[in-house]
Formats: structure tokens, sequence, C-alpha cells
């Protein structure tokens, strides 16, 4: 282990003074001359064939600069994965928000103004929600496919038929995960510029600055060079800020106008048009055998990818296999749909379809450790994967913490004398997840992370990379990998914004990938950039390279503190002797990651696996049916931690929204229409609700993640939902399948418990 | 949504309110806190022409005390209410209520007259100040007229106020000696919610004879208007206190409620848990424990 000035240090995130100080300035906050506001126009039917679009009055409202509609688009079919977007809507709408026009104007009110003014002729089409009814014969197809199905996945593995009659205990049930909104603080927003060569700088809160502007460049019929995408600070994003029509409309209204234009959904629209959780019905079975084995999983997803698939079939594939790298798992059967509905695309939300399952899988471990007399921590920690070892789908365990994890939890949160403990109202739930640090299937093109890190004369560090910081502390980490690197403090090193003209080509933040991919690249560059100063110092030393140090903001040699420079002074002299140019390290990481094999799905699929378990202790109010979440307890395998603050923040937060979902969110949409499209009446978890939460960090150094460390983004939140209803399941010896559990659900069913007694 | 233009009034007397209530009739509307009005406005839910501003008139705040009674200026804001020493003993019970009104920003600005015509069934101050007896006087060029807040309150958003008046203060009477209070409310969480049902309790007792003396329940969230429940009320006045007489109370203004199904909670949800908050609230209101209920 490393005795790192930097690396393990918690420090305060480097931006966080200025956004608390109300300093930062977010993408709904800039401004450029001449800026004009654009609003959408959006369905107010689920599914219906547009007649006509008559924009004469809105054009002729003072301050409106132009009206377009999809006539003024490209009209080019596009997506991330299918090809099933049109900037605006061509010839029919397919859900309540939909984009049919928009209007760009002196201020968002005369905007909105206009968007009254707008006339539109609908022919109203019958209209289908449910994933299921949208799979019958006779459904209203979305977009003539085939009983609506976008896509489907298969994994057969071993002889399930078999391996369950030979199980000592088989548990199945029917789980439903609700649609859920990510409830970032910034809604999307957007500034987009056309030069007047015609190019376009997009300022974007976007996860994935380079892969949108591939996409972007396709709807828009430009070559890529004529895309330029800036991210500015934005306000959170959790899953749902890749690509959006938001910001091709404000691209063929700044095109139109010549002018930039700012688009900002308000949350309303936010709640409509977004990018929601994707819906899943899970039909799960385990079986084990008597010694508690976990032997073969049988599972069948439909999910609800909405009215554009998006990452939604992605999304339904990973909710299908990842847990099998959880677990060993002999015998499998795998079956997921997914299915266009008339609402709301839906697409990543922290867990990218983990999350879903591991509320499924989590829960039925209960049941069977439960069947078998069993410790549902001993059920863990027998089945879980260790280091060293090979999934049933070839995922390589680099290094995994989950014993240590369930030890600790179980050790910090008194769950043993809790569980004996049992008193009718009060109980405690545990669950594990594991999650990926980037994935390959994710990124079909290219797995890999690269940086830049330039020095100039006066000795600043400015470090490039091609990921995204939505909030989550990507920046920091990134300036305490290359201040490890150079020997500096963090006051040297500045992160500069994602720019496509001088970023590397990055994938993006996704995938809990950020600390690895970026945190590698941004590492081999500081180490470029080291090279080149070392040289430079060497000469000056009359020795070699590799005779020195850079600690403490001085380049040394070693063993002789006594010759030694200051960073700024061989920096100087470098860049002086070189003519000017500053010292600019490049440098990238690929790791071995293989593109799953398409029928088999065999293949290591992310350099570093990380893992974790949870417990939550819960009190019922068993008249009112009210749960109160009295204590947490996470302990998490994240690798070497970086900034331990930083992570326990992480984790704190993937624990509220977790309880959230657990208890209390929910998108309530009828025929197609949100009906709580605000924070009114979207429940989302206060102060009070939130009870203390343990963190407890479990630091296996992973062989490729950098100075050993994983992700923490996902798997913070993806056992929350299991470890709450396991809770609940303690107190009351209730299952409860179905998210979130609302305290009417909880009612009910102690009535019909005490009935059926 | 952003607020569609309108004309922003600022009349600088009460006389001038009035007038201008006078001209424009049902174009304008008064602006207090404007914690649920610009909402709606935002909404599109309601679209006024005018709004007349009477934050600056210092006649409607404050809060006066006279020899038996209190006089709560239409402008005093939750968070006054909170922290005003005059609210003591069965007054304390509206400061209680205040605060659990939404969260500190909207207490800082959302205003008891506002409150009260905004006319929620979910209003958090008009439980207590249903059972604390207070009436309000509204105020026009015509002059003052003072009724019952019952008889103001007629229905979800409705009122008694008609279209020349405002709502000037309203007045409390002295609560009985020796009142025993509370008020529960139950939301979605437990900070910064609506009201899915909430009860106000005021009982005086006789402690020799062990009995109730006078009983008064206000409901909220169960009906069109918050409501007193006056059959549970008469089921325990003078009645000897015990845990079967309070339950059997409990079921009774579970009985006598209107509930509704919302996106909040079902109808039925709403009337059970009536039963289980009155019984709450009046064991609280005793002293007796209960668990830990609602916000």
């Amino acid at each position: 282990m490393g005795n790192y000035s930097m690396i393990g240090h918690s420090v305060p995130q480097i931006d966080a003074r200025d956004k608390v100080r109300g300093m930062t300035e977010f993408v709904s906050d800039l401004q450029l001359p001449g800026m004009l506001y654009g609003k959408i126009l959006r369905s107010s039917y689920p599914h219906a064939r547009i007649l006509h679009i008559d924009s004469s009055k809105a054009r002729r409202l003072k301050g409106v600069k132009a009206v377009v509609t999809a006539e003024d688009t490209p009209r080019v079919p596009f997506g991330p994965r299918t090809e099933d977007w049109t900037i605006l809507a061509v010839d029919k709408v397919r859900f309540v928000g939909d984009e049919v026009a928009a209007v760009a104007a002196v201020d968002e009110e005369t905007a909105e103004e206009a968007l009254d003014l707008i006339r539109v002729e609908y022919e109203e089409l019958p209209a289908v929600f449910d994933p299921i009814e949208a799979m019958q014969p006779g459904a209203p197809l979305i977009h003539g496919k085939e009983r609506n199905i976008v896509s489907e996945f298969q994994l057969n593995k071993g002889d399930i038929e078999r391996a369950f009659q030979e199980c000592a205990v088989v548990y199945s049930a029917h789980y439903f995960t609700n649609q859920v909104y990510q409830a970032y603080l910034e809604p999307m927003a957007c500034v987009v510029q056309c030069d007047p060569s015609g190019r376009l700088t997009f300022y974007l809160a976007t996860q994935i600055p380079s892969m949108t502007r591939i996409t972007y460049a396709k709807a828009l019929g430009l070559p890529l060079e004529k895309i330029r995408v800036v991210v500015p600070p934005y306000g959170g994003a959790f899953g749902a800020k890749m690509e959006t029509n938001l910001h091709l409309a404000g691209a063929i209204l700044s095109q139109k106008t010549q002018k930039p234009v700012r688009m900002v959904n308000n949350r309303e629209e936010d709640f409509m048009a977004g990018n929601p959780r994707v819906p899943m019905y899970i039909d799960l079975k385990v079986g084990a055998s008597q010694q508690g084995k976990l032997i073969a999983k049988e599972v069948k997803i439909i999910g609800a990818s909405g009215a554009r698939a998006v990452y939604s079939m992605a999304i339904v594939a990973t909710a299908c296999y990842r847990v099998d790298s959880l677990y060993r798992f002999e015998h499998l059967r795998t079956e997921g749909v997914t299915v266009y509905t008339n609402t709301v695309p839906t697409s990543c939300f922290r867990g990218f379809g983990n999350a879903q399952m591991t509320f499924a899988l989590e829960s039925t471990l209960d049941m069977i450790a439960e069947a078998l007399k069993m410790d549902p921590a001993e059920l863990r920690i027998k089945n879980g994967l260790k280091t060293g070892e090979v999934s049933i789908h070839g995922w390589q365990i680099g290094s995994s913490g989950l014993e240590e994890c369930v030890q600790k939890a179980v050790e910090a949160s008194g769950w043993k004398r809790k569980r004996e403990e049992k008193r009718f109202g009060h109980g405690i739930g545990l669950a594990c997840c594991n999650h990926v640090s980037g994935n390959r299937a994710f990124s079909r093109e290219f797995d890999g992370g690269a940086g830049i890190v330039r020095i100039g004369r006066e000795g600043k560090v400015l470090v490039y990379h091609g990921e995204s910081d939505m909030g989550q502390g990507q920046k920091t980490v990134f300036a305490q990998i290359v201040a490890e690197e150079l020997g500096v403090g963090l006051d040297r090193i500045e992160v500069a914004q994602v720019d496509t003209d001088l970023s590397p080509f990055g994938m993006g933040s996704f995938a809990t990938r950020g600390t690895v991919f970026g945190g590698n690249g941004v590492k081999a560059a500081a180490r470029h950039a080291k090279e080149q100063l070392c040289e430079i110092a060497a000469e000056l030393f009359e020795t070699v390279p590799s005779q020195l140090e850079l600690r403490e903001g001085k380049i040394s040699v070693i063993g002789e503190p006594e010759r030694s420079l200051s960073f700024e002074k061989v920096v100087e002299i470098g860049v002086l002797r070189r003519g000017g140019a500053p010292i600019v390290g490049t440098g990238f990481w690929v790791p071995d990651t293989v593109l799953p094999d398409p029928i088999t799905k065999y293949g290591n699929i992310s350099p570093a696996y990380p893992f974790a378990c949870q417990i939550a202790e819960v009190e019922v109010d068993t008249e009112t049916g009210h749960v109160t979440v009295l204590q947490y307890t996470a302990a998490h395998d994240v690798g070497k931690a970086v900034n331990p603050m930083a992570i326990e923040g992480q984790i704190e937060g993937g624990v509220v929204q977790g309880i959230g979902w657990a208890l209390m969110e929910n998108m309530v949409v009828e025929k197609g229409k949100v009906l709580n499209p605000d924070f009114r009446d979207y429940v989302m978890p206060g102060p009070l609700d939130i009870p203390p939460i343990h963190s407890f960090l479990v630091e296996p150094v992973d062989p490729n993640g950098p100075f050993g460390a994983k992700g923490i983004g996902e798997p913070a939140l993806n056992p929350s939902t299991a470890a709450v209803a396991n809770a609940i399941y303690d107190a009351i010896g209730i299952r409860f399948t179905e998210l979130p559990i609302t305290p009417e659900k909880i009612l009910r069913a102690l009535k019909d418990h005490q009935k059926n007694k | 949504m952003r607020l569609k233009p309108f004309e922003f009034l600022n009349p600088s007397s009460l006389e001038d309110v009035f007038e201008l209530l006078v001209r424009y009739g049902n174009e304008a509307k008064c602006l207090a806190g404007g914690t649920d009005l610009l909402v709606q406005m935002k909404q599109r839910r309601i679209l006024p022409k005018r709004l007349i501003n009477l934050l600056p008139l210092s006649e409607l705040k404050g809060i006066h005390k006279a020899e038996d009674s209190l006089r709560i200026g239409a402008l005093t804001r939750h968070v006054d209410l909170e922290r005003s020493a005059f609210l003591e003993k069965g007054w304390n019970l509206l400061a209680l209520a205040a605060t659990k009104i939404g969260s500190p920003q909207i207490r800082h600005l959302g205003t008891i007259g506002g409150n009260l015509c905004n006319a929620s069934p979910s209003a958090d101050t008009a439980p207590p100040l249903l059972v604390l007896h207070a009436t309000v006087c509204l105020s026009s060029l015509k002059g003052n007229r003072q009724i019952p807040l019952e008889a103001f309150l007629t229905g979800p958003g409705q009122t008694g106020l008609r279209e020349d008046e405002i709502l000037k203060e309203v007045i409390l009477p002295k609560p009985p000696e020796g009142s025993l209070f509370t008020y529960l409310k139950l939301g979605r969480r437990k900070s910064m919610d609506l009201a899915l049902v909430s009860v106000a309790v005021l009982v005086t007792i006789n402690p020799e004879r062990k009995t109730f003396e006078q009983v008064r329940l206000a409901l909220g969230s169960v009906a069109p208007t918050p409501i007193r429940a006056r059959a549970a009320e008469k089921q325990l006045g003078g009645n000897l206190i015990g845990e079967e007489a309070i339950r059997e109370a409990a079921e009774t203004a579970a009985q006598e409620c209107q509930p509704m199904t919302d996106l909040r909670a079902t109808a039925e949800y709403r009337r059970e848990m009536v039963k289980v908050l009155v019984e709450r609230a009046v064991k609280q209101s005793l002293g007796f424990p209960i668990p830990p209920t609602g916000i």
C-alpha cells in the first residue's frame, strides 16, 4: 500500500465553495449576448395523428422570433440505440409531452404565450399504457413493430428444470418496480448557439458529451465537426441526462434565428418528458439446496420503454443477468422483453436495471433464508463471489469485499441481537448488491478513458477529461489523482469543463465508471507530464529521470533532499527552454474488458466490480401503516477510497433515494398523463424521514482501478429498497413485492392478514 | 409555467383596498403571503387581471390581546403565530398547528388570513381555530361584520367573503380554564406535506370525577371544509374518561366525516385514519402516551 499525500484523504469537493455561495453558473443560468428563450409545445394526447398545425398566430406575436415544426427539421429518424426518435413529432404523437413544435422569443413569457397560440388538429388514436397490454394481439402499434416489442433478451445456462427438482427450497414471486423520477435539482437545460458558418455550440447538461455529439450530428444531418459540445456545471442527473429532444429543438431554433437559444424544462415538463426509471414486472423463481447453496434462477422481466426506446432495452438486459455475478447460480433461464407504451420514454436511473432486479432478488433471498431457517447474512456470505473468481458470465472478479461488507454491516447494526429481540412492528432487514465500474456492453465502440494535463509557465495544472461531473464529485477525484501523481497540492490543480474541441473523447458518466475510467485516463496523462518534468529536472541536476521524485511541490533527487527545485521553477525552466510550449501530458487507459457474446452473453464487461451490504431498521405503525426507518447501515466495497468524504456523501444520497423509492416515490400515470408532475404530490423523503446513516468503506485494492479504486455511484442505491422491504417483513411478517410500500398498502395487507388468521 | 401578466396594485390604506375591490370586483385578488395564490396563478387555475397588495398595510398585522380575547391580524404570518408570547394556554393550540405548516420558507411568507381565505379542506390553521371558537372579522366600505369561522368556510376554495370584502382579523375568545389540547397531522412524510387527515382537540376535565367536561374536536382534509366532529364530541362530553369511550368516540368521528379519494389517499384510508388520529389526539391531550404520529 502506498503512502499517499492525496489519495484516501477526505477533501471537500473543489467546486463546493462556489456552489454553496451561489456563485456557480449552471446551464440554466447561462446568458449569451442576444440570447433568445425557447419553449416546446407538447402533446396533450398519448397517441394521436397530427392533421394540421397552424402557427401563423404565434408567429405574429410580438417578440416571437421563430416557430418550428417537424417541417423545419431534417426529419431523420435517429436515437442513441434504436432509431425511433425525431426532433419534433412527424405525423403522430406518441405520449403526453411529445415534442410537437418549438418557439423562440425574446423572453420566456412571450415564448409561453406563443405556445398557446399554436393550433394543432389531432385525430386521437387508441393508446396503450401497460407493457403487458401493449404486447397483446390487436393492441395499437406505437412504432409499427410487432406486438410493440422493442427487443427481447434470452439467456439459458445449465439444466433449469432438473435443477429446480433437486432444490430443497424454491421460492417464486411476482414483483413490480414502479416508475420513479430522478428529481435532480436543475431540470433539463441547454443553450445552443449557431455561428455564421453554421457550426453549433451546445452548452449542455449531459452525462455523455462525446456520444451526444454523434447522435445529434445524425439527427441534424451535420458532419461531426460542425458540432461542439461544452458541459458547464449542472444540477444533477442520476442517469436521466443523456440525449434529449430539448437540446435539438434548441439547435433548430438557433439555426433558424442565428441567435443563441436557451431551453429549460419547467418541472412539470421534466416530469412528463424527462427520462424516468423503466418500470418492470419481474417474475422470479430461485432455488437453493438444503445447505443454502443457491442453484437455479429463472426470471421473466417485462419492461415498459415508453414511447421511445432510449436505453430501456439495455436496462432490461442488465436487470436480467447482472446479479448472476453476485452469487454463484449454476442454472439460469432468463427472458426479458422491452415493450413500447404510450407513456413518457423511460431510461437510465441510478442502478440501470440492477436496482430493479436487486429489489426482487434480495427480497426472494430472505424468503429462502427463512425457509431454510438460516441467517440471511450467512446465506449471502455463503453464495457471494470472492476475489479471483470468474462468474458464470465470465466476469473476472479482481477484488470482492462482499463478505467483509456483510460482516461490517452485521456487526455495526447490532443485527444478531436485534433479530433475536423480536417485537411486532419492529424489524431489521439486510440486502446486498454487486455492480460494475463501467460496462463494456454499454460502451459498444470502445472501452477506455483518457486525459490531458496541461501545465503552463506559472505552474498551474489544467486537467482535461471527457467524462461529466454532474455533482457527484468526479472533478475532485480527478484533481486528487493528478495532484498525487505530480506531488503538488490541490490548489495547483484546475479541472477544465468538458469541451469537445479540447477534451479527450470520453464515453461519459454512466455505469459508475467515472473514477475508474476517467481516473485512470487522467492518471496516465499526469504520468506523461511527470515524465517530461523529470527529463527537464534531470538535465538540471545532471542525473537520470528515474533518480527523481515529485513530492510536496518539489522535484528532488531521491535520497538527496538538498538537491531539489520547486515544481513551478522546473515548469518555468522547461517551458522557457521549449520555446514557450506548455508541458502537456496525454494519456489513456484501455482495460481488457470484452463485448459480451451476443448469444451467450459471456465476457468480462467491467474492469472492477463493487459490492455492498446495507441494513435497515424500521418501526411500522400498525395503525397508520407508516414506516419509520430508525437506523441505516451501509457497508460498501469501493476499492481504495480516493475521497472517503465524497464516497460517504454518495452512499447517503443513494440510501435516501432508495428509502424514497421503497416507501413513497411514485409517478402516478393515468391514461398516459402524469397526475403528479410536481413536488407537492411526487412525494420524496424530507430530512425527518431519513435516519442516521452509518457508512463503512471496505477497501480491497482492486488490480485495475486507479490506486485500486472502484466506483460507488449506483451501488449506493441498489440494495436500499430490498433492505427496507426485508425490514418490514421482519417487523410485521408480510412480504411486499410492489414498490412503493405505502401506508395504505401496509394497512390493507395487515387487515387481510388478520382476516386470514 | 411563468406568471401571466397582471396589474399590481399597491394601495396605501384599507380604504384604498375597499375602493379597488368595489371597482374591480372579481377581476382582482388580494395578495397576502402568496404561497397559495401565486402557485394557482402559475398553474393557470386562476388568472386574475389584478392583484391588490395587502402586505404594506400595518393595520392588518400583529396580535393584540384584549381583556378576554385575542385579535390576530390577517397578515400575521405562521412564523409569527409560532413565536408569539400571546398564544399561551389554550391559544397555544394555534401556535402548535402553525409549526406543522409547509416548510420554514412557507411559514415565513404564508399568513393566517391567506390560509383561511384559500379555504383548503386541509388548511392547518382551521381545525385549531374551529375548536377555539374563532370568529372572523370581514371588512368593507360598508363596515365590519363578524361571523363564526365555521360559517365562513363554505366549501373547498369557497368562503363567505363577499367580492368587496377582505378578511381583516381573526378573533379568539378566551379558551376554558384548564384546557387540554393537541393537534395531530398525518402526511405522507414527516414534514412539508399537506394533511391527509388532521385533528385538533381541546378538552376540559373534572379531575375528581374523572370525567370529560367540554370536548371540542375538529377534523381537516376529510370533508369539503374543515369540520367539527359534533357527534363524537357529544359522546365524550360529561362522560367518564376511559380508553373504551375514547375509542368509541373516535369511531363516531370516522363515521361523521365525509372524506374523498384523491391522489394523496383513498377515502377509506382517510376515514380509518380519523379513527386512529382522534383516539390518539384525545389521549395525547390527556397526557396519555401515544406512538409518534405524523408531522
